[in-house]
């Protein structure tokens, strides 16, 4: 399966308005539209995933990740920080763009491995972090996964 | 949500990330190429903070977790579209569309369920 089909535009976010690695994560946490409680175990286990090693893979791009009992299929989000923030990434840098994945801890298709997989190799790709900076609407972002990822 | 059935969640979901790491190695993988986690540290780290949560529990539940875990592996499952996730049986409809307020368990297999709606 494509990324492209993975996201839709609800759940993609331009412009983050967090400042903090934590506000950060609850943020693209409330682009899956979960209950209250739900959200709150979600931001535990992503936090702990976090405290083991930062998912800041470097040129701005960080993949927060987990598998949660939370989710009932494997869920995706986007979010774009303009000003960039610290999330104790792999190079130092800060952290400009943010994918959010989380699957359920059983999944049919077992899609979760190869859909990080494929974020990571988009994320190397060494024009994609100029492209996201330039994308101006959730559209425009489908658009250059549908060219960039497959 | 209850809080024993949120702590029991949070468990869970460490114990996820933990049994990924140990027992499935395209995962592991995925952790050390891209993400540069090295496993054993990692592990080590995540079975301090399940044993703090699990000091948490209520004693009945721990219990309880202590005793069927080695049979059932895992003790807390979801519920989908009234099916019990750990034994795939389905549970008596008066029982689903719960609000997750009570710590309920499967008729069927005994693990803890949760409801996803």
């Amino acid at each position: 399966m494509k990324l492209r089909e993975l996201f839709t535009p609800d759940v993609v976010n331009l412009e983050i308005q967090s400042d903090t690695k934590d506000d950060i994560l609850k943020e693209l946490i409330g682009l899956l539209d979960m209950d209250e409680k739900s959200e709150a175990i979600l931001f535990k286990t992503l936090k702990r995933r976090e405290n083991l090693g930062s998912t800041g893979i470097g040129k701005g791009i960080a993949i927060p990740h987990c598998r949660s009992l939370v989710v009932n299929r494997l869920r995706l989000a986007y979010g774009r920080k303009p000003g960039g923030v610290d999330f104790k990434a792999i190079d130092g840098n800060p952290v400009y763009n943010f994918f959010l994945i989380v699957a359920p801890p059983l999944e049919v298709s077992n899609q979760y491995l190869p859909v990080l997989g494929k974020i990571a190799q988009f994320a190397k790709d060494p024009d994609v972090p100029e492209l996201l900076k330039e994308i101006e609407t959730p559209e425009e972002f489908l658009n250059l996964l549908e060219e960039k990822a497959q | 949500m209850h809080p024993q059935l949120m702590l029991l969640l949070e468990i869970q979901d460490l114990r996820l990330l933990r049994e990924a790491l140990l027992e499935e190695p395209k995962e592991e993988q995925v952790e050390s190429d891209h993400f540069k986690l090295e496993a054993d540290e990692a592990v080590e780290a995540l079975d301090d903070k399940i044993d703090a949560l699990k000091e948490r529990l209520e004693p009945g539940i721990r219990q309880r977790c202590k005793r069927g875990l080695p049979t059932l592996g895992r003790m807390v499952v979801p519920v989908i579209s009234g099916i019990c996730y750990g034994c795939f049986v389905s549970v008596p409809t008066a029982r689903t569309g719960e609000e997750n307020d009570e710590i309920r368990t499967c008729e069927n297999c005994g693990r803890f369920i949760y409801f996803v709606s």
